[in-house]
Formats: structure tokens, sequence, C-alpha cells
């Protein structure tokens, strides 16, 4: 197993440094200067902020440098924001989008996995119905349009809840619902199929002939089954949260580095962008790899058989 | 329901003295290839989708010249109206008829969505095709390529690329198309990995029929139901992808509307109090993506094999 | 019938609602057994042995069930009326199940040992360092070795021939007077087959445990059972002592089964199979539902059904043939259509 995990990781730090070099390359093949745009700066400042940002350098050496510094944690300076330090700028809006990340995650995955085991016990009934119901507006509908729809209802409409920014839990409760609903509606569709595959199957049947009551049958043998398939799609879930919390961010004014990494596109801020890239992919790969291990632990299978997938 | 007790009655003599012997057998069962049709058809969430599709492909065609205003007429006296018997859908901010608009929106939507996915289908055949068919090395390295783009998440890529690329219809099928392909080439080679250990394709390689051919005439149109379900699920990928970009700012440029650009100029009017500018494109978006989802499942269920009886 | 049945079922009828209609699975389905004796059934893929047995002990949600009659008599209780509290104390402590495939009826995300405990517990209560031992004990009466390792192992990790002890460990666990064997051996090898129902033999022996076997393998049947119950669309057709069956078989289509068997010594001629195919069981079916496949079939098998006739004592047999206005038949032994025997 640690030999698996070990292979992972490697992969994972592969792939983050094809981002890197990726994201650099186009960032430097975007025609135009950065600062051209700045009409108020003589060119003798622009020739002296080309040099502090060490755009006067060749792409090798900028290539170079840059992923020295990102080795050492250090993400450079930012070209259009207030605050320079990209570092101080990740330090500040990370917690931020990392609590409304980690509310919208527990939702989807809290409320898929007990709509979709509703759904598959009340089969064809209307738990199942509801379920069904759900999945489908959670897929069909994207997050910003559900986000507007529930902004309109709720805070401007009923005005129970506020429109935007963040300061108390109550700032977080729409951000969190629009953010988590469509990752909601896949765990829940897939742990309805994957509970009415468990419970079809002859074990159940055989555990409920030792004398077992029904509910001890459900949670402590067929859940068990179900929920391997739903840990695998974790990953891609937690992708789906991540890419969705620049939009809700962005809708919700929340002070995140999804805003930020937004608005740093519109101002072409590179530095910024390339952060907000590496930042990125370094959570994804992360919550990829806590996947892959939370799996290999819950599958009895791969923990003892101690191999491969 | 249940069957009628059988006669109770003491049959009489004269029946025991002709021996009959077996009866004719009875009519075999119909062919399994219809099977899949009349699931099809049963699956009545994948007709709906489909009908659906239809209706929405009709609108997107003809809805333009329905009215007599043209998408980016503008009618400053008409500005901001709520729907009428004059403008169906309203006005917006400068007066251009929000039908027209919706339905000039819906046809890029569209061609983006199916253009995307189309590309994304040709590329991934051929690179899946030529992989799987390959085998050895040449498939352990286009794969572990593959495997190693996998990683980026695929809105990050997408955005990247429509950053440097700018904004535009073409630079956004592009951009979607450059991480996209990956999905289906690794179905497709999976499918021709499982074709190759078939009797009949190995009778022909075996009796020198070249690669090309065997791909085109043997691997590939055998492949075509899984690949006709990704197909139709990439396409609501490929348009919830365009809106959301759109939504950012990064898609398609004025004067073009799609329905992504048209809920990003909608947002505003929660606290405005025009609707319906808003509620058009959303409504459109999320039944285009359930359609499409819709009919992709029903798709995928009525050709799985397992569910063949 | 006979008062000294453990378990009786008397006119079993069953209707499953499936997604293309009603079937009715059983139409009249009556069989008892005694303690310390092993009754077989046997019949062909799709006959209702294994619904039967489902049936007994309520292994069908509601919903599945279109129509139920009959009783299912067991300690003077009609299980058919249990509530399902009570059923469940029936269930693992009264009667107990193996089911065919080991595999799939072990649970896979847990541990023998957990298995086993947990039907113990269901039952008794009794503290856990006790339960323990008594897992390790039964492991070791099925025959399985070095017991306390394979408690804390799972499923996958034993052959099929250990996976199949375990499930029958754990089928008696409660301590059952009544084990139903669905196939226990189907899925396994022939050397292991031996080994299981020796298994199942010595048990009975020791504990006075009634077996319903159901199986399609008349090779198991000669091998351990006392008496045969053949089963055919749903009711049983005819019954007898194994001596009886085997020997002087009073029904066409239990002829048909025996022909079937490929002979290993003398002519071996071509292998032979019954004509036809079993009836579908979503059509009623009004007389003998063997008659379309019969060769012997007369004018009154299609109208009539007939009733159990008794071809000797301890022998019934559900065909025209024996009564008393039919031609007595010399056995063909050869169902083919059109060859004598």
């Amino acid at each position: 197993m640690a030999a698996y995990l070990l292979r992972r990781l490697l992969a994972s730090l592969l792939t983050l440094w094809v981002i890197v070099t990726l994201t650099f390359v186009l960032m430097h093949a975007i025609p135009g200067d950065p600062f051209l745009t700045e009409a108020r700066l003589s060119p003798q400042a622009v020739r002296n902020l080309r040099t502090y940002y060490g755009l006067d350098r060749p792409l090798s050496v900028q290539y170079a440098t840059y992923v020295g510094n990102l080795l050492r944690g250090d993400l450079g300076r930012s070209l259009r924001s207030e605050v320079r330090d990209i570092n101080r700028i990740v330090r500040e809006g990370l917690p931020v989008s990392a609590l409304l990340g980690a509310q919208a995650l527990l939702l989807a995955i809290v409320g898929g996995v007990t709509l979709g085991v509703l759904a598959a016990l009340g089969h064809n009934r209307w738990p199942d119905h509801l379920s069904i119901g759900v999945a489908i507006i959670g897929i069909s509908v994207p997050s910003f349009i559900l986000a507007t729809l529930l902004i309109d209802v709720f805070a401007v409409k009923l005005a129970v809840l506020p429109v935007s920014l963040w300061g108390t839990w109550r700032h977080t409760v729409l951000p969190t619902v629009s953010l988590a609903l469509t990752p909601l509606a896949y765990v829940a569709r897939l742990t309805r199929s994957s509970m009415l595959e468990e419970l079809s199957q002859d074990y159940v049947k055989a555990a409920l002939t030792r004398g077992l009551s029904r509910g001890r049958v459900i949670v402590r043998h067929a859940l068990r089954g179900a929920l391997l398939p739903v840990v695998t799609v974790l990953g891609p879930i937690t992708a789906g949260v991540l890419a969705g919390s620049f939009i809700i961010e962005n809708i919700f004014g929340i002070p995140g580095i999804g805003k930020i990494f937004v608005l740093s596109i519109s101002d072409r801020d590179y530095p910024l962008i390339l952060s907000g890239a590496v930042v990125y992919s370094v959570l994804l790969l992360l919550a990829n790899l806590l996947v892959d291990v939370g799996y290999t632990i819950l599958d009895p299978r791969i923990r003892i058989a101690g191999g491969s997938r | 329901m249940m069957p009628a007790h059988p006669t109770e009655a003491a049959p009489p003599p004269e029946l025991f003295r002709s021996r009959i012997g077996p009866a004719p057998a009875p009519p075999a069962a119909p062919l399994a290839e219809w099977h899949a049709l009349r699931r099809l058809r049963a699956h009545r969430l994948g007709l709906a989708g489909l009908v659906m599709i239809g209706l929405l492909t009709i609108m997107a065609v003809v809805g333009p010249s329905l009215v007599p205003y043209a998408y980016d007429e503008q009618n400053m006296l008409e500005t901001n109206e709520p729907p009428s018997a004059r403008h169906w859908f309203g006005t917006d901010d400068f007066g251009r008829d929000v039908f027209a608009r919706t339905w000039v929106g819906a046809r890029i939507s569209l061609f983006v969505g199916f253009s995307a996915a189309l590309l994304d289908l040709l590329i991934g055949v051929v690179y899946g095709g030529i992989s799987g068919a390959s085998g050895g090395s040449v498939d352990l390295a286009m794969m572990r390529v593959v495997d190693l783009l996998y990683g980026i998440p695929h809105l990050l890529s997408t955005i990247l690329f429509m950053v440097v690329l700018g904004p535009g219809l073409f630079t956004i099928i592009v951009a979607m198309v450059a991480t996209g392909w990956l999905g289906m080439a690794r179905l497709v080679r999976g499918q021709v990995l499982l074709l190759k250990e078939l009797d009949y394709v190995q009778a022909a390689h075996a009796l020198g029929v070249p690669l090309s051919r065997l791909l085109a005439r043997h691997l590939i149109p055998n492949t075509m139901g899984p690949i006709l379900v990704n197909l139709t699920l990439t396409i609501p990928t490929a348009i919830f992808t365009e809106a959301t970009l759109s939504f950012l700012g990064l898609g398609v440029p004025l004067p073009l509307a799609s329905w992504g650009t048209m809920t990003a100029e909608g947002l505003v009017t929660l606290l405005t109090g025009q609707t319906w500018r808003l509620f058009f494109p959303a409504v459109f978006i999320s039944l285009t993506m359930f359609a499409f989802n819709a009919f992709g499942d029903g798709l995928r269920d009525a050709l799985d094999p397992r569910l063949r009886r | 019938m006979t008062t000294d049945a453990l378990l009786q079922i008397d006119d079993l009828r069953l209707g499953l609602r499936t997604g293309n209609g009603v079937v009715h699975a059983l139409r009249g389905v009556s069989l008892d057994v005694r303690s310390g004796e092993v009754l077989a059934v046997v019949g062909e893929s799709g006959c209702g042995k294994s619904v039967t047995m489902q049936a007994l002990l309520g292994l069908f949600a509601p919903g599945q069930i279109a129509y139920r009659t009959g009783r299912v008599l067991f300690a003077g209780q009609d299980l058919l009326r249990l509530s399902e509290p009570d059923l469940r104390r029936v269930r693992g402590a009264e009667i107990g199940m193996v089911f065919q495939d080991p595999m799939v009826a072990l649970t896979p995300t847990l541990t023998i040992g957990e298995q086993i405990g947990e039907a113990l517990l269901a039952h008794r209560k009794v503290p856990s360092r006790d339960a323990r031992r008594r897992v390790i004990t039964l492991l070791e009466q099925v025959g399985v070795p070095h017991p306390e390792i394979r408690a804390r192992q799972y499923p996958f990790q034993l052959s099929g021939g250990l996976r199949q002890r375990a499930l029958i460990a754990a089928a008696l666990a409660g301590g059952p007077k009544v084990l139903i064997a669905d196939e226990p051996t189907t899925a396994l090898d022939v050397t292991i087959q031996a080994q299981i129902l020796a298994l199942l033999r010595a048990l009975q022996r020791t504990t006075d445990l009634a077996v319903i076997l159901v199986t399609h393998d008349l090779g198991v049947v000669a091998e351990i059972a006392h008496r045969v119950a053949v089963m055919y669309a749903g009711r049983i057709v005819e019954e007898g002592t194994v001596e009886q069956i085997l020997t002087r078989p009073a029904h066409p289509y239990t002829w048909g089964l025996l022909d079937c068997l490929p002979k290993l010594a003398g002519d071996r001629g071509r292998l032979r199979s019954i004509e036809g195919q079993p009836p579908h069981l979503m059509r009623e079916i009004a007389g003998c539902a063997f008659a379309v496949r019969c060769p012997h079939a007369m004018e009154v098998c299609g109208p009539y059904a007939p009733p159990l006739f008794t071809a000797e004592d301890g022998h019934r047999s559900a065909c025209w043939l024996l009564h008393p206005s039919a031609e007595p038949v010399a056995r063909r032994t050869c169902l083919m259509a059109g060859r004598p025997g």
C-alpha cells in the first residue's frame, strides 16, 4: 500500500510540474505587454517595472527563477493588486475559500449520501422521486444560475439572508448551497444506484436469514459496500467545488482566492494568474491524494492485498 | 390475479384413452437488438430529453426570424420593457428584443457545445483508436501522455487558454477541446482493447488486414454505443463551460450574445427588478443541460448489455 | 401429512411482480421435513425451488409479492402469518439458510468473525469474549483449520471451500433446527463438493439437524438425501425416498431427469435431453405443466391438473398415468421424440 501511495504522490508532483510549466508558457505566449495599458506611466517607469519583475530577462531564466521561487514557497509579486506580496494575498484569501469549500463539500457529501440512501430504500416511492428531482435540478442548473435564483428569492424578495459579502454565518448560507447543489446531485445519484446494486446482492438476503434486523443489514452490510464507489468520485467532486468557487465568490463578493484569481484574469496580472493556477492545482492534487488514501483504507481488498486497483 | 384452482372435478374416463404426445414448440423470442430500441422508447425521461433537444434546435434555427427585430437592434425608446405582446421576452438595457437574443444565444451555445463535443470525438477517437490498436509500447507511451494531461483541471486549462487566445467563438472551442478530448481518447482506447481480444478481429489481423482497415471497418463501428453516449454527455459539459466562461467575461465577444453573457448582463437585474432578462437565458441553459443529460442517460441505459434480458 | 414433521409447507401459492408482469412462481407447493432427515428438492433452474425457500423465510419484500396463500407450519406457528420481529426470531435461531455462491453470500466488507459473531449476538446476548470463543468453536466444527486466524480475515482471503464452511458456520450460529441449503455445492469443484456434503452429513448426525437440500444435481441427491421431492413449474410433481425415486420413479419428468445423466460405463450413446422448454410462468397453466413436453401425454393432461397419486407407501406422483383409467406404461428409457429406448 505504501508503494502505491508513493507512486501516486510522484505522479501528482509530475502533473503539478506540467501544469506549472504549461501555465508559464501560456502566460508568456500572450502577445503584448502587461504594462502597456498603464497609460499614466512614463517609458522610464515602465522599464523600471519590467526590470523589477524580471520581465527583461530571457524566458529560460525567468522560468528557472520562477520554479526556484516556487520550490521555496515564494509565489512572487502581483502586478496590479494593492497588496503586492502574493503569498500574503493567498494567506488572507485561502481560509475564506477553504471555509466555503469545506462547508459546500460537507453539505454535498452528507446531503448527497443521505438522499441517495433514502432514495434506494424508498425505491420507486416518494423519496426516490424526490431524489431524482433534486438530482435533475442539481445537474442541469449551473451553480451561477442557482445562485442568482437563491439571491432573488431569499435576499431580495424575502430579505432573510444578506445579498453578498462576508462576515457572519448568515453570509455563508447562500454561497454554500449554490456551490453544493451540483456535487450533491452527483453524489446522490451515485449513492442511490450503488446502494440499489448492493441491496440486490445475495449477501444482503443471506444476512437477513441469520436473523439480523433490516436496519442493521442496511447500515452495517450494504452501506459499506455502497459507499466505496462514492469515495472514488470525491476527487472530481472536489474539483467541481473548487471550480465552482470561482464563480460563486465572484457573484457573492466573497474575498477568497477564487475571486482574486478571476480578477487577475481580466487584469492580465500574470504572476497572480500563475499563482492562482498553482494553488488551485496543489489543492486539487492534495484532494485526489487524500481520496486515494481514504479508498485504500476503506476497501479491505486493497488494504490487505496491498495492490493496485 | 391469482389463477383459479384447477378443476377439482374428476375427469371423464374417455380422456385417458388416446396418447397425444408432446405439443409443438412455441414461437421463439424476438431478436435482442429490438430490445434496445424498445427500452429506449420506454425510457420516458430519455425520450423527453430527445424531444426537448429537437425543439431547442428548431427554435435556435427559426426563433430569431419569428420576430421582426434583429438581435442587436437597439431601440432606446423601448428599454427594459417587461414581456408583452410586442416583445415576447421583453427588452434589455439597450432596447434589444430579448426573445431574438435568446435564440441567437441558443445558436451560439448549441454551436459551441456541438462543435467542441464533435472535435473531442474526432481527436479522441483517432488518438484512442491508434493507441489501442497499436498496443505495446506505443500504446503505453500514448496513454502516459493522456494520464499526465488528465491531471490538469479542465476548467483551469480552458481559462488559461482563453486568456492567451483572447475572446472569440472559435477560440472558446479550441480552448475547450485542448483538454476535452482526453476522456474520449481513454474511452475509445479501452473499447478497442476489449475488441482486440475478439476472435474474428484476431483472425482478420492474422490474415494480414492492415491496422487502419481493422480500425475503420471493425473496431470503431463496434464501439459506437459507448462513444455515442459519451458524446451526448460531453455536450452539456461544453455548454456549461461556455456559459461559465461567458459569465466570467472570457467568452464570446460583444456584440455576439450567448446565454452565458446574457446571464452575466442580467445579474444586475436582481436589484433593479427586470428579472426577465435573467430568467430566460437561465431557464434555457438549464433546460438544455437537462435535455442532453436525460437523453444521454436514456441512451446509456438502453445500450447497457447487462440490462439486456 | 405426517404429524411428526418439523417444518411443513401446505399448498403454498405465490405470485411475484416483475417489470413485465406477474410471475406465478409457486402454484401449490406442499412439503414436509422431519428432524434428522435430509430432504432433497430437485428440479431444473426456474422451477421454483429457491423461491419456495425464500418465501418460507419471508425474504420477499411486500412490494414484490402479488399474492400469497397457503401455510408454512413450524413449531405450531404459521410462518407466513408472523410479524417481522417474530419472523426475525425464527430466522437464524430456528431455521438457517446457506446460499449457493459463498463469495456473494458473505458480506465482502466485514470479516468472517464479525459476520458469524453478529449472527450469534442477534439471538443471544453473550459478552464479546464468549462470543469470540464461540465463533472459533463454530469454525472448528465446520472444519476450518486455524480458525483464530481465519476469523479475522475477509471473505476474499478464503478459498471457495473454506468460504462455504464459514457460511455454514454463520448459518448455524443461532442454533437452528432446520438448515436450508440452497445449491450449496454448485459453485464449488467436485472435490470440495464432496467435503461439504460430508460436513453436512456429519453435522446432521451429531445434532439431529433437519436439512432441506435444494439442488439440480442428482448425484448430490444420491450422496446424502433421505427423501426427495421433484419440482417442476412451481409444483411438486413427485416425492418419495431416495431409493424409490432413483430406482422406481413414477413421473415422466423424473424419468427424463434420470435419463439425462451421462453414463460413465456401458453403452454411452448420445447425450439425451428432454425436448422442449419449461413453461413461461407468466401464463396461467390449466392442466399438467409438463404435458407439452411429455411423450405420454393424454387428452386429459391438457385441461385437468393431476393430483398426487400414491404409487407406493410414502411415494407419490402427480401424473394421470397413475389414474385407474389410464393404461400403465412401461418406463421408456429415452424421452427423445421419435426414438424408442
